[in-house]
């Protein structure tokens, strides 16, 4: 199974616990583990597009090389559903077609999980309820399912690639 | 239906292009239409202005006749409320949840430094569980409602990040006591 795979399953699991007698920390680390989640997921598909799979270990160091910042701009430059340009992309790479309602949602909930993430891990004055752990997971999973509709689209190459490279296009 | 109301409101705190100092309105005049017939020119009485209070030391400065187009409020949240209190007329084919309560918006830097506004949108608590596990339904509901909110706020072409998101009522409650 993907590690990605496996934290999704791992967040369900936590914020599947009973309400009434889960932690605090289950709780967070549910909403931590959705978007670690997401956040692999991306990974590896951007890691596969632009690296081979051999030598062993040239891959999963492409993958190491990305930005969680970087990512975070993309995401927020692809959340508009019917764009047909987006930010920070250079004039010369058109969109083949407008962003779709899919890849709107991949954009929104990354950068909506990630912010929750940094809120889960780091601050201790928030209180957050078992139905917090429970909104972040499900949009974690729905980033799974629209991911699996929008990776054999035209758009998906220039996201991935944006991913990567997008804070060095415009040099 | 018509979209949000963006009109200026008596008592809001603006700034005027190319000028300095604080003003709050004391005054709103809104052009009427006299005359209107398809393909000619509209015709209408007065025009879309504001008089103005300047705030502070002097509070008898006041100034008339300022448009509408000149005026830079204060508060950036203000489109983003308007856009909300027209969603609880549920326009065209948006559905504004009945269970939602209440909403807060602040306006501040997401954890990366990127100026953000947020919004939340509130339930109550019991709304979010059935059968003492937590609603898969229901959050599915209000997970799509949020990203269609999201989606009309990203139109207004903000210089600001949006995050639209729900919680539970009781959160607001714990803090206020």
């Amino acid at each position: 199974m993907l590690l990605a795979e496996e934290l999704l399953g791992h967040a369900r699991f936590l914020a599947n616990l009973d309400p009434g007698t889960t932690t605090q920390a289950n709780i967070r680390r549910a909403i931590s583990a959705a978007y670690y989640a997401a956040f692999h997921l991306l990974a590896a598909e951007v890691a596969e597009q632009v690296s081979p799979d051999a030598p062993p270990g040239l891959r999963e160091r492409t993958q190491r090389a990305l930005g969680r910042m970087q990512m975070q701009k993309v995401a927020k430059a692809f959340s508009q559903v019917g764009a047909t340009k987006v930010r920070d992309l250079p004039d010369d790479i058109i969109l083949p077609q407008p962003v779709s309602r899919e890849l709107a949602l991949i954009g929104s909930r990354f950068k909506e999980l990630q912010d929750e993430r940094h809120a889960a891990d780091y601050d201790v004055s928030k209180h957050f309820a078992p139905s917090d752990a429970s909104a972040q997971v499900q949009k974690a999973e729905d980033f799974f399912r629209d991911w699996k509709i929008e990776k054999s689209s035209s758009n998906a190459p220039v996201f991935l690639a944006s991913l990567m490279f997008g804070r060095h296009w415009n040099k | 239906m018509d979209g949000p109301n963006f009109d200026p409101v008596i008592g809001e705190e603006v700034r005027v292009q190319g000028q300095s100092g604080l003003y709050k309105i004391i005054g709103v005049d809104r052009a009427v239409v006299r005359f209107a017939m398809p393909g000619m020119p509209v015709i209408t009485d007065g025009s879309n202005v504001v008089s103005l209070r300047r705030e502070g030391r002097n509070t008898l400065d006041v100034i008339g006749g300022v448009p509408w187009t000149s005026l830079i409020y204060v508060d950036e949240t203000r489109a983003v409320r308007r856009v909300i209190e027209w969603l609880k007329t549920n326009p065209d084919d948006l559905h504004y949840p009945e269970n939602i309560v209440g909403y807060e918006i602040e306006a501040r830097n997401d954890h990366a430094g990127n100026p953000s506004i947020f919004v939340r949108f509130l339930a109550d608590t019991d709304y979010f569980y059935e059968n003492g596990r937590t609603s898969q339904e229901r959050i599915a509901t209000l997970n799509k409602f949020t990203f269609e909110v999201e989606q009309i706020l990203l139109g207004l072409g903000l210089d600001r990040w949006i995050y639209v998101r729900f919680g539970e009522v009781r959160r607001a409650l714990d803090v206020a006591s």
